[in-house]
């Protein structure tokens, strides 16, 4: 297992080089000049050649790369121009956040999703099923900033529940964070809860039409245990690779519910890069993005083992053995 | 004479299909005593499984439905006990093994957690008691290395192993009865012959009742004391296995008895076979489900339904022409 896991990280210095050359040359290539749009309209030519000069951008690009792959090896990410701070620590400072948002989206849309799932597929063509796979349509098809949006409107103006923007504050109490964290999970909760709803059941259906949860039944197990047990274990690996996808997703690409909620997390900051041309930052951040990226399919891959026996990492040869 | 333990009375299960149900079990009659083994015969579609997962009650409602009879099992009505009462009853006094021992297993859980979890459902014992019960059961069947062996999943053992632990988890409880379905249909031949002569030392040794599906009449001879012989839903024809053998009374087990290949002949011969298809269980004819196929079928097998009745002392057969059949073998012999 360990040695699996030690290949599958060396596997990934390919896999991160491959980015950093995509990374580097659609920095590169985007419209817009860096320099004049931080110097503003007023700038003479000079000063944004001087500047051009000062940011390394008239150099070839190989030696541009070249330095850009060197401060990367040194796990450094360069400074951003337009906070001129270390583009690490406006990472650090703001990816918690989105960890955040995007475990508490996560949490709802497994306790939601899960339970519907496995009853959409135990009362398969029944009217809950009908219902609840129609809602898991619209709600995957459901555009996020409409839906953000709408639940700003109601929540928070028609019935001034809760807060639109920002995160609060932990000054202000654990609640103060809660209730600012409501809106946006729910907004980006949705496309996954309903993913997971449909997975669950397709997966579930498999399952409980084999052969050993008949076993079960004959075994005098009741319903309940025969399905929580023995069916949905088994249902859960395409369940947990469905969950690896949309967790990277959601660290990586909150932009959405970010910008819609004000939430101060890292979909922000790329964009508002993005906005300002600061291309250190975006290639920075993406970087981040995609090792995030590529660490949680790595985990995903590992916690396959754990719900499918079946499933080893080891080369150890022979299925069965014995008579 | 033993005790009665089973008496099937009249079965039939139905499957929704289209606007008429298909007749998978239609008026099945049979019993079986204590500490013996009736073997059901016939062919696929026959009705063997449905009639034993309408014994253990586990007929898929919707499109399933078992519409009447009655299954007195040690004095009671399975039919019409609850679900919570069945539930005792299943893997407990009634258990049962499958034809693939390859996807009968979890594959998720291991071999002793599958067999401890039945006897501490059933036998209200610890996790930790049943577990080691477990290991004995294992033991019982014959897996080498038992305590290591349980602690693996299905997919680290063998198709006989398996077979093995499933007849370890269905004995665990030492039921009253055991229905097996087909359960050497999978293996290799050699394995056969030890998952049954297994069976048979455990059946004396717990004294349990078995129920033997298969299609296989070698392994009815070898292992059955009484044969019911299913055809189209319907038995018919039902006796111990030497009379069913040595004087079958039925145009069907004649069939069936001379499809068997035969070594001792001196040429070489092709295999018989009966000619044409078991009838649309939706659609079944008027008389007799076998007449289509049958060489001495006359006017009356198509116009009216043979009924399972005595000819001779528990031989009970379904055809017009019992008598006369039983008649003229007298003579002959």
């Amino acid at each position: 297992m360990l040695k699996y896991i030690i290949k599958r990280i060396i596997g990934l210095i390919p896999v991160l080089f491959c980015v950093s050359v995509v990374v580097f040359v659609i920095t590169r290539v985007i419209p817009g000049d860096p320099a004049a749009v931080m110097l503003g309209p007023q700038a003479t030519n000079e000063a944004v050649e001087a500047l051009r000069i000062k940011l390394g951008l008239r150099d070839p690009l190989l030696v541009q790369y070249g330095r850009f792959l060197m401060q990367l090896l040194r796990g450094d990410l360069g400074t951003s121009i337009a906070y001129n701070q270390p583009v690490l620590d406006l990472i650090l400072d703001t990816f918690p956040n989105t960890v955040l948002l995007a475990a508490s989206s996560l949490l709802i849309a497994t306790i939601v999703a899960l339970p519907i799932g496995i009853l959409s597929a135990v009362k398969q063509y029944s009217i809950f099923d009908y219902l609840s796979m129609t809602f898991a349509l619209v709600g995957v098809s459901m555009p996020v900033y409409w839906l953000g949006l709408m639940l700003v409107l109601l929540f928070s103006i028609k019935l001034q529940l809760l807060p639109s923007i920002g995160m609060g504050s932990l000054s202000n109490g654990l609640g103060d964070i809660l209730s600012h964290l409501i809106l946006p999970s729910i907004a980006l909760a949705t496309i996954p809860m309903a993913n997971f709803a449909r997975i669950t059941r397709s997966s579930m259906l498999e399952v409980v039409r084999q052969d050993y949860i008949r076993t079960a039944r004959a075994k005098g197990l009741s319903e309940w245990k025969v399905i929580i047990k023995h069916s949905l274990k088994n249902a859960m690996v395409p369940l947990l690779t469905v969950m690896g996808m949309q967790i990277s997703m959601m660290l990586s690409g909150a932009v959405l519910t970010e910008t819609i909620f004000a939430w101060p997390g890292m979909g922000r900051l790329v964009v508002d890069a993005i906005e300002k041309r600061d291309f250190i930052m975006v290639q920075g951040s993406v970087m981040f993005l995609a090792f995030i990226f590529v660490f949680v399919n790595l985990c995903v891959d590992v916690l396959y083992v754990l719900v499918n026996p079946r499933i080893s990492y080891d080369n150890k040869g022979g299925d069965s053995s014995g008579a | 004479m033993s005790n009665e333990l089973l008496r099937v009375t009249d079965l039939r299960t139905y499957f929704a299909a289209g606007p008429d149900p298909a007749k998978a079990v239609d008026g099945v009659t049979f019993s079986l005593n204590e500490g013996e083994t009736l073997g059901i015969v016939g062919e696929s579609g026959s009705g063997k499984s449905v009639t034993a997962m309408s014994i253990m009650r586990l007929i898929p409602n919707p499109p399933g439905k078992i519409v009447s009879g009655e299954i007195i099992f040690s004095g009671k009505n399975l039919l019409q006990l609850s679900e919570a009462a069945m539930r005792r009853i299943r893997g407990n006094e009634i258990s049962m093994i499958f034809q693939d021992p390859m996807t009968a297993l979890n594959p998720s859980f291991t071999i002793g957690n599958q067999i401890a979890e039945v006897i501490e459902l059933h036998q209200k014992m610890t996790s930790k008691e049943a577990g080691k019960v477990a290991v004995e059961m294992l033991k019982m069947v014959g897996i080498p290395e038992a305590e290591e062996r349980a602690k693996q999943y299905p997919h680290q053992f063998s198709g006989g192993m398996r077979q093995r632990a499933m007849i370890a988890m269905a004995l665990s409880c030492k039921p009253k009865l055991l229905i097996a379905d087909e359960p050497t249909t999978a293996l290799d031949v050699t394995v056969q012959a030890q998952i049954l002569n297994l069976m048979k030392k455990l059946q004396k040794e717990l004294n349990t009742s078995i129920i033997m599906i298969t299609h296989d009449l070698g392994v009815v001879a070898e292992t059955c004391d009484y044969v019911a012989v299913m055809y189209a839903g319907r038995c018919v024809e039902y006796s111990d296995t030497v009379t069913l053998f040595d004087n079958p009374l039925h145009p069907y087990t004649w069939g069936l008895l001379a499809s068997q290949p035969n070594l001792d002949s001196k040429e070489k011969q092709k295999l018989k076979t009966i000619k044409g298809n078991p009838p649309d269980l939706r659609n079944l004819p008027l008389g007799c489900n076998f007449a289509e196929r049958c060489p001495h079928a006359q006017h009356i097998c198509f116009e009216k339904e043979p009924q399972l009745s005595e000819i001779e002392n528990n031989h009970l057969t379904a055809c017009h022409f019992s008598k006369e059949w039983l008649s003229s073998r007298g003579e002959v012999s």
